[in-house]
C-alpha cells in the first residue's frame, strides 16, 4: 500500500446550540492514502458532512473544533491543518485539498459565468493573468467532459442543467490539481444516467493523476462501486473500517451489519429487508458507552457504560465494538 | 392473471408555460402514457427526475385533470363520472405523497388528520378513536400518539401516519409517490416491509413511483420504465432486471450502482452521453434516440409505440418493431 497523505486523529466537532452542545464529531480517527478512494458511509445526521469540513476547518458558527488533529503531508513534511494559520489555510484549500460540494447549484455563484469561476480559483493559486486562466478554465471543463466548452464558459449556472453544473463544481475543484479530493454526496443531486458519467469521471481523474478522494455518501451501491477503503460512521464516532470487499463480506460492526442487510440488492430475490430497530441518538445527549447499544442486538452490560476501543481484528480491518474486544469476557 | 382494476389509454398532461405574452409553450409531464395496474398487484414505475412519474401518479387519481386520453376504473371510465361516482372513487383510490414533512398539516393532530376523510365521506367507522388507534397500530405507532403534532414525530413515523390517513379511507388503490426517498436506508427497509404486508392484509392494488430501481424491484412483479413523459418499456421485474430490450432501461439498469462490490465492478456498462431532452422542447421522432448508441433513420422520423413483443414485455422502440 502506498504512503498516507492525511492523517486524522482523534477529532471532535461540538456544535453550541441554543437547546445545548451537540456532540457531533467524537472521537473521529482515519487515514487517507494516496491514490485512493475512502469511503466515508453513514445515515442523515451521523456527522460525516461534518467531519469532511473540519478537516479544512470549515465549521460556521456555533460550531467548534474541540480538538485532535488534522496532519496534512505536504512534501513529505506533516503540517496539523488545525494549528496553520488562516492565511496558510487558505493556500490549501482549492489547491491541494479541494471540495466537491452536495448541492452544485448552491456552490455556483449566480451572478457569475462558469468560465468566471473556475478561472478565478486558478488565480487565487497560481500567478497567472485572466487571459491564462481563462484558457486553463476552458481546458479543465473539456476535461470534465462539457461539451462544446468554449460556449459554456459563458454560460451562467441557471444557464446549465444539474448534471453540467455538478461538471462545473467538479472542473473547478481538480483545476489545480489537488492531492486530496473530498466529494460530498457528489451524484445525490443528479440522476443515475448522470451519476453513471460522474462515477466514471471520477475514476479517470483517480487513475490519471493519482488522486486520493474521500467519497462521502449514504449510498451503499456508490460505496461498492468507488471506494477502496470504507469507514462506517454513526452518530459521531467511525464504528468500523476496512476495505470495500472485507466490508461488504464479512461485516463486524453491528451497525455495518445492520447497514448491509436493510438496502435491497436488485440483483437478489429478496423476500423481506431487515431495518435497524430504534432511530438515531439525539446528540446532545447521546448514550452512554457505545452510541450503537440502544439499537443493537448484541448489546452487552459493558456496552453501556464505556465506549468501546478500536480494535484491529486482521490487518487493516479496524472496528469499534465491545464483541471485539473482549467485553464479552469480562 | 387478475382483471385489470385500473387502466390508463394514451394518458396527456400538458402544463402551460408563458413564453411572451399570449405565446405559451407545453411542458409535456405525461406525453401519451398506456397500461393497465391488474386487480391485487403492486405496479412499479420508475424513471429519472422529471420524467413525469408524479404527474403520472396524481393525474391518474385526477388531482390534476388530464389533457387527453382516457382513465377507466373496473371498465368505467373515470372522466365520465358524475360527481356523486366521483366522489366514491376519490374514497377508494388514495395516495401518499413523497414528502412527510409537507404532507401533514402541521396544525392537526394525528387524529383529526386521519378522521378527517372518513368524516367528510361519511364513513361508518364506529367509535372514532377507536378506529384510529386500530389504524395506527397497524402502521406500527401507538395509543399515545393520537393526539400529538406532527412535528413530534420522525420522518419514518410522519409516512406511517400518512399511510394510515389512506388506508382510513378503506381503499382499493393507493399510490406510493416515492414514500421513502426522503427517509434513511433503514427506516426506508421498515416502511417498505410495512407497505408489502398492509398490501396483502387490506388486498390492495397500489402503484408505486420510485427512482431507485432496487425498491421497485422489492416491490413490485411488474414495472414500467418512463422516460420524458412515456413509458418505454413494461416488464416482469424478474425479466426486467435479467433482459432490458429497450436501449433506455439498459442503459437505465446497467447505471445503477448494485451494494455489492464484486457484483457492481465486474458489471457491463453502458454509459449513454447527454442528458434527457427538455419537456418543452422534445425531439420528433423516439424521444431517446439523440442519446441512443442504436439510432436508425426512422427514429428521427416517427415516434415508436408501445408494442407486445411477449407475453407481459411491452416495449416502445423501433429496435424491435
Amino acid at each position: 500500500m502506498s504512503e498516507p497523505i492525511l492523517r486524522v486523529e482523534d477529532l471532535r466537532v461540538y456544535f453550541y446550540t441554543y437547546a445545548g452542545v451537540v456532540k457531533a464529531v467524537e472521537g473521529v480517527s482515519f487515514e487517507v492514502y494516496s491514490g485512493e478512494v475512502v469511503g466515508l458511509i453513514g445515515e442523515t445526521g451521523c456527522g460525516k458532512t461534518v467531519t469532511s469540513r473540519a478537516l479544512t476547518r470549515l465549521i460556521p458558527d456555533p460550531g467548534r473544533i474541540e480538538g485532535g488533529r488534522v496532519l496534512f503531508r505536504i512534501n513529505s513534511e506533516w503540517v496539523d491543518l488545525l494549528k496553520l494559520p488562516d492565511s496558510e489555510l487558505r493556500k490549501i484549500r482549492g489547491s491541494l485539498i479541494s471540495y466537491i460540494f452536495q448541492d452544485p447549484s448552491s456552490a455556483l455563484d449566480p451572478l457569475y459565468t462558469a468560465g468566471y469561476q473556475v478561472a478565478e480559483t486558478i488565480i487565487a493559486h497560481n500567478k497567472v493573468g485572466w487571459k491564462e486562466a481563462w484558457l486553463k478554465a476552458i481546458d479543465a471543463l473539456r476535461s470534465v467532459l462539457i461539451p462544446d466548452p468554449e460556449a459554456r464558459v459563458k454560460n451562467y449556472p441557471h444557464e446549465l442543467s444539474g448534471g453540467m453544473k455538478q461538471r462545473v463544481v467538479i472542473g473547478t475543484s481538480i483545476v489545480n490539481e489537488p492531492k486530496l479530493l473530498i466529494a460530498d454526496e457528489p451524484t445525490t443531486n443528479v440522476d443515475v444516467t448522470i451519476q453513471a458519467q460522474i462515477i466514471d469521471l471520477l475514476h479517470q481523474l483517480k487513475n490519471l493523476r493519482r488522486t486520493s478522494i474521500m467519497l462521502i455518501t449514504h449510498n451503499m451501491g456508490l460505496i461498492a462501486e468507488m471506494a477502496d477503503r470504507v469507514a462506517v460512521m454513526y452518530a459521531g464516532r467511525i464504528a468500523e473500517i476496512a476495505d470495500v470487499y472485507t466490508l461488504f463480506e464479512e461485516p463486524l460492526h453491528p451497525y455495518t451489519q445492520g447497514l448491509i442487510r436493510c438496502v435491497p440488492d436488485p440483483t437478489k430475490e429478496i423476500k423481506e429487508l431487515y431495518p435497524i430497530p430504534g432511530t438515531v441518538p439525539d446528540l446532545i445527549n447521546p448514550p452512554k458507552g457505545c452510541r450503537f447499544w440502544p439499537r443493537c442486538s448484541k448489546a452487552m452490560d459493558i456496552c453501556k457504560r464505556e465506549v468501546p476501543p478500536r480494535v484491529e481484528v486482521s490487518k487493516g480491518h479496524f472496528v469499534e465494538c465491545w464483541l471485539y474486544a473482549g467485553g464479552g469476557h469480562e | 392473471m387478475s382483471k385489470p382494476l385500473i387502466s390508463v389509454r394514451n394518458l396527456k398532461k400538458y402544463f402551460p408555460v408563458r413564453r411572451f405574452l399570449f405565446a405559451k409553450d407545453y411542458v409535456k409531464a405525461v406525453d401519451g402514457v398506456s397500461f393497465d395496474i391488474y386487480e391485487g398487484e403492486m405496479f412499479g414505475v420508475v424513471g429519472e427526475s422529471g420524467c413525469g412519474k408524479t404527474t403520472l401518479g396524481r393525474t391518474i387519481l385526477l388531482l390534476i385533470p388530464p389533457t387527453a386520453g382516457e382513465i377507466y376504473y373496473r371498465g368505467e371510465n373515470i372522466l365520465e363520472y358524475d360527481k356523486e361516482k366521483l366522489k366514491e372513487f376519490r374514497r377508494r383510490a388514495q395516495i401518499v405523497f413523497q414528502d412527510p414533512y409537507s404532507s401533514l398539516d402541521p396544525r392537526q393532530t394525528i387524529f383529526d388528520i386521519i378522521i378527517e376523510g372518513p368524516r367528510y365521506h361519511g364513513i361508518d367507522v364506529g367509535d372514532p378513536e377507536e378506529f384510529v388507534v386500530s389504524l395506527l397500530r397497524k402502521v406500527g405507532l401507538e395509543e399515545y400518539h393520537l393526539y400529538r403534532y406532527p412535528h413530534e414525530f420522525s420522518g419514518g413515523q410522519k409516512q406511517r401516519i400518512a399511510i394510515a390517513r389512506a388506508l382510513a379511507m378503506n381503499p382499493e388503490f393507493i399510490v406510493f409517490d416515492e414514500p421513502t426517498s426522503a427517509l434513511d436506508v433503514s427506516v426506508q427497509a421498515s416502511i417498505l416491509n410495512m407497505i408489502k404486508q398492509l398490501q396483502k392484509e387490506f388486498n390492495l392494488t397500489g402503484m408505486f413511483i420510485s427512482h431507485d430501481l432496487a425498491v421497485v424491484k422489492f416491490m413490485s412483479r411488474r414495472i414500467g420504465v418512463m422516460y420524458v413523459g412515456r413509458i418505454v418499456e413494461i416488464g416482469d421485474s424478474d425479466e426486467l432486471f435479467k433482459e432490458q430490450l429497450h436501449p433506455y432501461t439498459r442503459a437505465l439498469f446497467s447505471a445503477i450502482p448494485i451494494p455489492n462490490p464484486r457484483v457492481t465492478r465486474s458489471k457491463k456498462k453502458m454509459i449513454v452521453k447527454g442528458e434527457p431532452p427538455s419537456p418543452i422542447h422534445l425531439p420528433r421522432g423516439c424521444r431517446f434516440y439523440p442519446r441512443c448508441p442504436y439510432a436508425m433513420p426512422i427514429c428521427r422520423t416517427r415516434e415508436p409505440d408501445l408494442m407486445e413483443i411477449d407475453k407481459n414485455r411491452h416495449v416502445a422502440c423501433w429496435l424491435y418493431g
